[in-house]
């Protein structure tokens, strides 16, 4: 049974490497049509530098250059963001086009209802373009407005260094970004790793804290758990610096890979804030983990498994890592999603009344990443080893 | 616009159903031995309060053809309602007289 699940894993491994390179293939866009977009005036464009074009009034008898056009980018939430911005002579932003990006659309209507990307016309070239700074900045979608200012801010420096020869001030370098949500997530992982490995008599109470902790910081405060977009972003090979996003990798290294090292999975029974929440919830209502036979908690926690493998495979081909997204902690902890989304959290929020953390053990797809990984790189086993290869959530924990 | 919904006729039924609905409910408790001093009352008012303000607020939307406000709310409202609701009815079990009468017999 154990071989056949890893067998299974690996099946599925080799079939996120095939999609990948699916995915590798058909990335192309077309940007030609969208030039005239962000550059009004212009009637004609020719390229006169890498992903720079002159646009010329072809109207006139001269066919005066009226500006130009590059393509910046940036990194958002969920990977590049790509963004036509048009310049004028005197190095002011006068248009601008998305033309790409991999956000959550929920973010990115959010984004949009406060003014962007249009409240970026009008800028210089050689303005900070930082949010909160010279730009507003939107609560619960710092990511995709940050994506959007430094594509724009690319497009422009480009356009001023290279085609109008304007002096380019320096770019202030990111600070390395290491406050609260960077040590709160260290010290949780430090105390439950102690908490485990030495077996303390007041374990319970230590994962209970643990889990509060990061309800109320990496939850409510920072919104940050880890999510199918990051994972799917990593394995596109969207990597966001790491100055910036040092919490989001600290998260990658603690959930995918110190399972790996040390057998443990401290991130869901601990730290996790929606978990967290299922586990409060199921405290008030009195949840059970045993309403279902063992065999069918074992058929049901392949439904994680199959939609996180589901999802990468749609995210690797179409390049596009919140495609197909369904998580809801970001419905939870800052009120984003849709309809579908909001229902989805309703039922998992009302279920955890009565059922022990039905999302992490039948839905989550962090979960089922997690799973597979281990499966598929754990060695193979004898058939009288009794363990299981994966742990039911709640099975052991705080109950 | 009149309506079934805006006539007197609504409110009075309204009234004699919020009535059955609060006798049943001192009833209820009485048969279960479960004590229902003011405090209780008071939550079940305020969950009571929480029940139709979430309903208003999907059927006034709905009303208004905002679809989207009535499902988003709804969802919202409807969640913390059900959910206080289950917080309520443990607490309405404090000091019931049947937990007490097991506990003596263990």
């Amino acid at each position: 049974m154990r071989n056949r699940e890893r067998a299974l894993a690996l099946i599925a491994l080799a079939s996120v490497i095939v999609a990948w390179f699916i995915g590798w293939q058909r990335y192309d866009t077309e940007l030609a049509p969208l030039l005239q977009q962000s550059l009004p005036g212009a009637d004609r464009f020719e390229e006169c530098g890498p992903g720079i074009f002159a646009g010329r009034k072809t109207t006139e008898a001269e066919q005066p250059i009226v500006g130009y056009v590059a393509i910046g980018q940036g990194t958002g939430y969920g990977g590049p963001m790509k963004v036509v911005v048009g310049i004028n002579l005197e190095g002011n932003v006068v248009g601008l086009t998305v033309v790409e990006h991999q956000e959550t659309a929920a973010y990115f209507q959010r984004a949009g209802q406060t003014g962007l990307p249009e409240n970026l016309i009008g800028k210089k070239y050689s303005d900070p373009f930082i949010p909160g700074q010279d730009i507003d900045a939107v609560t619960g979608a710092t990511m995709t407005v940050t994506a959007m200012a430094d594509s724009v801010s690319a497009g422009a420096r480009s356009v001023a260094g290279n085609a109008l020869n304007l002096p380019l001030p320096p770019k202030a370098v990111a600070p390395i970004k290491f406050g609260l949500p960077e040590i709160t997530l260290l010290s949780l992982f430090g105390v439950a790793l102690f908490s485990q490995t030495r077996r303390l008599r007041r374990n319970k109470l230590v994962r209970w804290i643990c889990l509060l902790t990061g309800l109320v910081v990496l939850g409510f405060m920072v919104n940050g758990p880890l999510t199918l977009t990051n994972v799917s972003s990593l394995l596109i090979g969207y990597w966001p610096a790491w100055q910036s996003h040092l919490y989001w990798y600290l998260l990658i290294v603690g959930v995918l890979v110190l399972p790996l090292v040390i057998g443990r999975n401290l991130y869901c029974g601990s730290i996790c804030p929606f978990g967290a929440t299922q586990q409060c919830l199921g405290a008030i209502g009195g949840a059970k983990s045993r309403r279902l036979s063992a065999r069918w908690r074992a058929r049901l926690r392949w439904i994680p498994r199959i939609l996180a493998w589901a999802a990468i495979l749609i995210a690797l081909t179409y390049r596009n890592p919140a495609l197909v997204s369904y998580e809801v902690y970001g419905t939870l902890f800052g009120l984003v999603g849709s309809h579908f989304q909001f229902g989805l959290l309703a039922a998992v929020l009302v279920a955890s009344l009565f059922i022990k953390r039905p999302w992490c053990n039948y839905l989550c797809p962090i979960r089922g990443v997690t799973d597979l990984v281990k499966l598929g790189f754990r060695r193979p086993v004898k058939r009288t080893q009794a363990s299981p290869a994966v742990m039911h959530v709640g099975e052991s924990e705080l109950s | 616009m009149h309506s079934f919904f805006t006539s007197g006729l609504f409110w009075f039924i309204e009234g004699i159903l919020a009535c059955l609905v609060v006798i049943g409910m001192k009833l209820w408790m009485e048969d279960r031995g479960i004590p229902m001093p003011f405090w209780k009352w008071a939550i079940v008012a305020c969950w009571f309060l929480g029940l139709g303000f979430t309903i208003a607020f999907v059927g006034t939307s709905l009303g208004e053809k905002e679809t989207h406000a009535a499902t988003q709310g709804g969802l919202i409202f409807g969640t913390v309602v059900i959910i206080t609701g289950v917080v309520a009815w443990r607490l309405l079990h404090i000091g019931s007289r049947s937990k007490k009468t097991e506990n003596d017999d263990a």
